[in-house]
């Protein structure tokens, strides 16, 4: 039986409160990128926005997944298995998986300053198949993911260094603990402590991205 | 001499245009912006496009004006170039 996750009990409800505060914030990304779409009309505003979309979707449908398992915990510690294709709990995880990469896949494209959609659809194509196929999903969409957040943490590295600008330095910070947050997620089927740091790890990595957020919005 | 990007590029001709305070002439866009005739002509098309500005055609020639979505750019240029450089955009 394939697991993904070992979720503490007591932990689901910060988990959902978590999961929800990353949406909003991924989608608040989102809202300044169209808004600066609508203001100058390129497209790869509109692109970043999309991907900043997806990822709070994944991020809204986790937080409803746990709460659908919420109802069905009774004590100690529950496993989410991906075996059973009829419970909501399974498509939600799928569904989760998939826009979660989708997000990943779309920021990736952007970076790549082309407006060529056949890169996009290839990508994408590539990325949804190779999860489909693989015999261990909760592996493969952590390997997929930590790949485009690799190549993001690159660019954005690589970035800082053109422009040396401190303020620049948040953003792949914040990349590098999602990464971070990614591993751990990657050991949380041997053990519930590394759900709960993998969790932490995301809350800092979000954190900087809002206050970034907050400090262009202010000016 | 640093190398402008578009979006500085795009602010330079609008903020040329809007300095006019009505409708200027492509040969005072071309002195003031820095850029070739060729190069100015693909802007100020695509500007069109975007509806940043309006091309008047008169007996004397083309002139071109700003628009509300060109000022509105021009007023949020700090928070784009911002949002720009932080995300790796652009």
């Amino acid at each position: 039986m394939a697991n993904i996750y070992i979720i503490p009990t007591w932990f689901f409800a910060y988990s959902i409160i978590l999961e929800i505060a990353f949406a909003l914030i991924t989608s608040l990304v989102a809202i300044y990128s169209f808004k600066i779409y609508n203001l100058c009309n390129q497209k790869e505003y509109k692109a970043f926005g999309v991907g900043f979309i997806f990822i709070s979707l994944s991020y809204v449908i986790w937080a409803f997944v746990n709460l659908f398992l919420l109802d069905k915990i009774s004590d100690s510690i529950q496993a989410l298995s991906l075996q059973e294709f009829i419970s909501i709990g399974s498509i939600g995880i799928y569904m989760y998986m998939i826009f979660t990469l989708l997000g990943l896949a779309t920021l990736a494209y952007t970076t790549l300053k082309t407006n060529n959609n056949k890169i996009y659809s290839l990508i994408v194509i590539i990325t949804i198949l190779a999860l489909t196929f693989s015999a261990n999903k909760a592996l493969a969409f952590h390997v997929l993911s930590s790949i485009f957040i690799i190549f993001l943490i690159s660019h954005y590295l690589i970035h800082y260094m053109k422009t040396k600008k401190h303020k620049n330095l948040l953003i792949p910070i914040a990349f590098i603990l999602l990464f971070v947050s990614h591993i751990h997620f990657m050991f949380a089927i041997n053990h519930y402590t590394y759900y709960v740091i993998g969790h932490i790890t995301e809350l800092i990595a979000y954190i900087l991205v809002l206050t970034r957020l907050i400090l262009i919005i202010k000016k | 001499m640093k190398k402008r990007n578009k979006l500085e590029i795009i602010r330079d001709i609008l903020n040329v245009i809007r300095n006019k305070n009505g409708k200027i002439k492509p040969t005072h866009i071309l002195y003031k912006s820095n850029l070739s005739h060729q190069m100015m002509e693909e802007y100020l098309s695509e500007l069109i496009e975007k509806q940043f500005i309006i091309q008047h055609k008169t007996l004397s020639g083309k002139t071109y004006s700003i628009t509300e979505k060109g000022i509105n750019y021009l007023n949020q240029y700090s928070m784009i170039i911002d949002f720009t450089e932080s995300f790796g955009l652009g």
